[in-house]
């Protein structure tokens, strides 16, 4: 038994590990410099949407692609933080980066006391349990006018801005700023998931999605790193949720619209659900498309749909899963000579 | 010698189908029992009851001097209780190395904070059950596939890392569920060596099996079910020569083959 | 009292019009194990192509219902052949991520053939009512409810005495027991989907000319079933039903009284209560996914 024989075939499919580090190094120095390369504020734009994107979709391939519970309760809980940051900053004169802060901490919560009974039953109910709490949180957006203005809506949200001590206050109302906010963001809780799924926790999270009984008879309580997994993800969705509408400037409820949750699972499936930079890159493209694809917004729905289609029937796990699969082959040819 | 394991009264009803009837049941602290009967017995029920993988219908089951009837399956890996399963369970995505990392109770131990960051003593913890679990992993001969996925391992190599993945939890008694069913002679013989020198180190076992010549060869005692009754129980040797043993095995084929034709 | 009684009918006719489609839903989810979430897509496609029908081709009501419902009952059992017949026992993710696709496909590509706009259907029995013993009947809506009764009473009567119905119940309990009644499964599962996904086209044709048609009709209504299929229990048809005339009432009655919000939440917050208080749902057998 040498040392050397890598221990964990768990670690991120696509690229080699070694290379891995210096990829994702170089691209964030990329993302760092772009701004002053390509200043076109419509770029900039396209990448913030990008960033929210990928921390709404980490989220969702934590307690999907790690977990292995199918949730469409990330786009009530990126809602859900959307509206808690627009009440505590207009409301409650709480200043935008602890709003956004407690955003995130307010709608992991909810994620929590709702992991329970949606658990309860099975997987089957678990989605539709999931799914209700969007619905019923849009609906109460739209309806419980007193608090969340109903239809219209809460606009003239601030935005988050940089105090950096000499130089200035930088407001993140100018979307050049925004972008270095929302990068920092996306950084911070991404990695903080990074580090999640390749601790020990995450091979547990992995076990309990490859096979539950067998993680129960090792002592494993299932339900209890699922319902974790699910709060930790409210969490990101939250935060993304916050960061978005401080962008955009006014909340209402067409936060919850179908199309950000039909985006999101397809930026998942099509990186591959349990690959983690697979995904990240795959927010990145799924946000870029349609700047690049000019077409009715319905044909392009059109074929989103049949990306998922084709994705479920060929590729079950993504791109990411393919690159796994070469690496069993690889090590089924290993073993035979 | 006491008793490690014990099921009073144990019943299991699925809907009519009474899987398991009043089974009082007893495992003695450092033995190997065999749990034998015909397919449909009852066998496999009776250790879903005990490991918490089922409620029993009515009927208590004490290990180790505590109450455990109804209490989760989880829950008993860390008093020493562990099970394998009829048809061996792996992660099969994952690398045989991280099979047993996963199942070593340990680092669980720690908080979600220095797990995350790997703190020196989650650290130091990692590295020792890394230690650990190759140990294991050469006691069952599968050492050199440390850093394999489990899932491109044969039926028989699964069970082996099933095993090694119950001794790393430390346990007081391991539960096997047709240990040797589906396995080629070679990873027999392994297997049942493995056992024999496990119960010499102070392990209990308590073992499903259908491999007569097994039972006969290392089981001190024998507790034989049909159709969710305790039939018998006994040394091999006498239950071997028990004419009820021989009718329950031969009636039942008779009898599945009258169903069979009936359905026909 | 009046007042509530009238709830109560209105209520029923609701109630049927989810029954239609949660009876549909619970079909396929017990003989494929998938949550059809393309299903409020096919209910959009058979008022769509009803509302095509009577107002462009200027076919009758009556012929155009028929029309619709096998058309939206052959597009599913294509869906059945080309897509859903490929997946396995277990595969339940996959077959969420696989409707979902389809029903992208179906809402948006409606949407861009036709607009996205919504469009009335006028019929001849549009804007008449009825006075049935001092209470007021809407007549389009008692030709929906009467519709749908007899297709869920004839849907009754093939699954309790054909022996592809027989069949098809046996599949549902177990697997291999479909193999003792002789029938292919694939065969069995081909025509439980057909019809479920034909009821559901139905639902949408004979409510066309009620409510307006667009193409984001489905998914509101499909959630709501949803819903309903967890309370009746998931898969079980006694189930949906009852669940589906209960939800009905109790969301007129809640609409009459309170508000129309309520209203909306009423199936998701009873379905929360369901859950906690029988996880099984209350008829369910629990079947574990
Ligand atoms: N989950 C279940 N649901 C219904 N019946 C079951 C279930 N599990 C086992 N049974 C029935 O209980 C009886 C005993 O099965 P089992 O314990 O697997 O027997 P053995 O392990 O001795 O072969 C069989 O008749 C089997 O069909
Ligand atoms: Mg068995």
């Amino acid at each position: 038994m040498s040392v050397s024989t890598p221990f964990s075939t768990s670690s991120d499919a696509g690229v080699q590990p070694r290379l891995t580090w210096p990829l994702v190094v170089l691209s964030l120095a990329g993302l760092i410099l772009l701004p002053s390369i390509w200043p076109s504020s419509y770029v900039v734009n396209v990448l913030i949407l990008a960033f929210i994107f990928a921390i709404l979709a980490t989220g969702l391939n934590l307690i999907f692609g790690y977990t292995g519970l199918l949730s469409f309760g990330q786009v009530g809980f990126f809602g859900l933080g959307a509206y808690l940051y627009a009440l505590l900053t207009m409301d409650g004169g709480v200043s935008p980066w602890l709003s956004i802060l407690l955003a995130g901490i307010g709608s992991g919560f909810v994620a929590l006391l709702l992991g329970y009974p949606a658990l309860r039953v099975s997987r089957a109910s678990f989605v539709i349990v999931t799914l209700s709490v969007t619905l019923l949180a849009a609906l109460l957006a739209r309806n419980w006018v007193e608090i969340t203005r109903g239809p219209m809506g809460i606009p003239r949200l601030p935005a988050p801005s940089i105090d950096l001590l000499g130089l200035g206050t930088f407001s993140g109302h100018d979307p050049h700023v925004f972008y270095y906010i929302a990068l920092a963001i996306a950084v911070a809780s991404i990695g903080a998931i990074y580090l999640l799924v390749n601790s020990p926790i995450g091979r547990v999270l992995r076990a309990i999605n490859l096979d539950e009984p067998l993680a129960a008879s090792q002592g494993i309580s299932p339900k209890k790193y699922q319902i974790a997994a699910f709060a930790v993800a409210g969490i990101l969705s939250g935060i993304a949720g916050s960061l978005h509408v401080s962008h955009l400037g006014i909340v209402d409820p067409s936060i919850f619209d179908p199309y950000y949750s039909e985006m999101l699972l397809i930026i998942v499936i099509v990186g591959g659900p349990g690959s983690f930079w697979m995904v990240v890159v795959s927010s990145l493209v799924f946000m870029a498309i349609p700047e690049l694809l000019r077409m009715a917004p319905e044909l392009r729905m059109v074929l989103f749909g049949m990306v998922l289609v084709l994705a479920a029937m060929l590729f079950p796990t993504g791109v990411g899963g393919y690159f796994e699969q070469r690496k069993l082959a690889m090590w089924r040819r290993s073993l035979r000579s | 010698m006491t008793a490690i394991l014990t099921t009073h009264g144990l019943c299991k009803n699925y809907r009519g189908i009474k899987a398991v009837q009043d089974a009082d049941l007893s495992v003695a602290r450092g033995g190997i029992t065999g749990l034998i009967g015909p397919n449909g017995s009852g066998k496999s029920t009776t250790i879903d009851c005990i490991t918490g993988f089922t409620r029993p219908s009515s009927g208590k089951v004490s290990y180790d001097g505590q109450d455990i009837t109804g209490s989760p399956s989880y829950g008993l890996a860390g008093i020493g209780l562990v099970r394998t399963f009829q048809n061996v369970r792996v992660y099969e995505r994952l690398s045989v190395m991280d099979n047993l990392i996963v199942a070593s109770q340990s680092l669980r131990a720690h908080g979600w904070l220095p797990l995350m960051l790997r703190s020196t003593a989650v650290k130091a913890d990692e590295k020792a059950i890394m230690q650990e679990a190759l140990s294991f992993l050469e006691l069952v001969g599968m050492a050199h596939y440390a850093g394999a996925p489990a899932g491109i391992l044969s039926y028989g190599q699964r069970k082996l890392v099933a095993l090694a993945a119950c001794l790393i939890t430390h346990p007081k008694l391991i539960v096997l569920d047709e240990p040797l069913a589906g396995v080629n002679p070679t990873i027999i013989r392994k297997i049942s060596g493995l056992i024999e020198t496990l119960n010499e180190q102070g392990l209990t076992f308590l073992i499903v099996e259908h491999n007569v010549d097994f039972i006969m060869r290392h089981c001190d005692h024998v507790i034989v079910m049909e159709q969710g009754k305790k039939l018998t129980e006994g040394k091999p040797e006498d239950v071997r020569r028990d004419e009820r043993v021989l009718e329950a095995y031969l009636g039942k084929r008779v009898g599945l083959e009258t169903k069979g034709t009936a359905y026909a | 009292m009046e007042f509530f009684i009238q709830l109560v009918i209105n209520g029923l006719m609701l109630g049927m019009v989810y029954a239609l489609i949660a009876i549909g839903l619970s079909l396929i989810f017990g003989v494929l194990e998938i949550v059809n979430f393309a299903h409020g897509h096919f209910y959009m496609l058979g008022a769509t192509v009803l509302a095509a029908l009577v107002t462009s081709a200027g076919i009758g009501f009556f012929p155009s219902l028929v029309i619709a419902t096998v058309a939206v009952g052959v597009v599913g059992y294509l869906v059945y052949v080309v897509l859903l017949r490929h997946f396995r026992e277990g595969e339940f993710d996959r077959g969420i991520i696989l409707t979902i696709g389809i029903g992208m496909v179906l809402q948006n590509g409606v949407a861009y053939l036709f607009g996205s706009s919504s469009r009335m259907v006028d019929t001849s029995l549009s804007f008449v009512s009825w006075d049935v013993a001092g209470f007021f009947v809407d007549a389009q809506r008692t030709v929906a409810v009467l519709v749908g009764a007899v297709a869920i009473a004839a849907l009754y009567a093939v699954l309790t005495f054909t022996r592809i119905g027989k069949a098809m119940r046996a599949f549902a309990q177990n697997r291999e027991a479909a193999f003792i009644v002789g029938i292919r499964p694939a065969v069995i599962a081909g025509i439980a989907v057909a019809i479920g996904i034909a009821l559901a086209g139905l639902a949408g044709a004979a409510l066309a000319p009620v409510f307006a048609v667009h193409p984001a009709m489905g998914a509101p209504i499909l959630f709501k079933v949803f819903a309903i299929i967890i309370i009746g229990g998931l898969g079980s048809l006694p189930g949906a039903l009852v669940a589906s005339l209960l939800i009905g009432v109790t969301e007129s009655v809640v609409g009459g009284y309170s508000s129309v919000a309520l209203q909306d939440a009423v199936a998701f917050m009873l379905m929360i209560v369901v859950l906690l208080a029988f996880p099984a749902g209350l008829f369910g057998k629990g079947i574990r996914v």
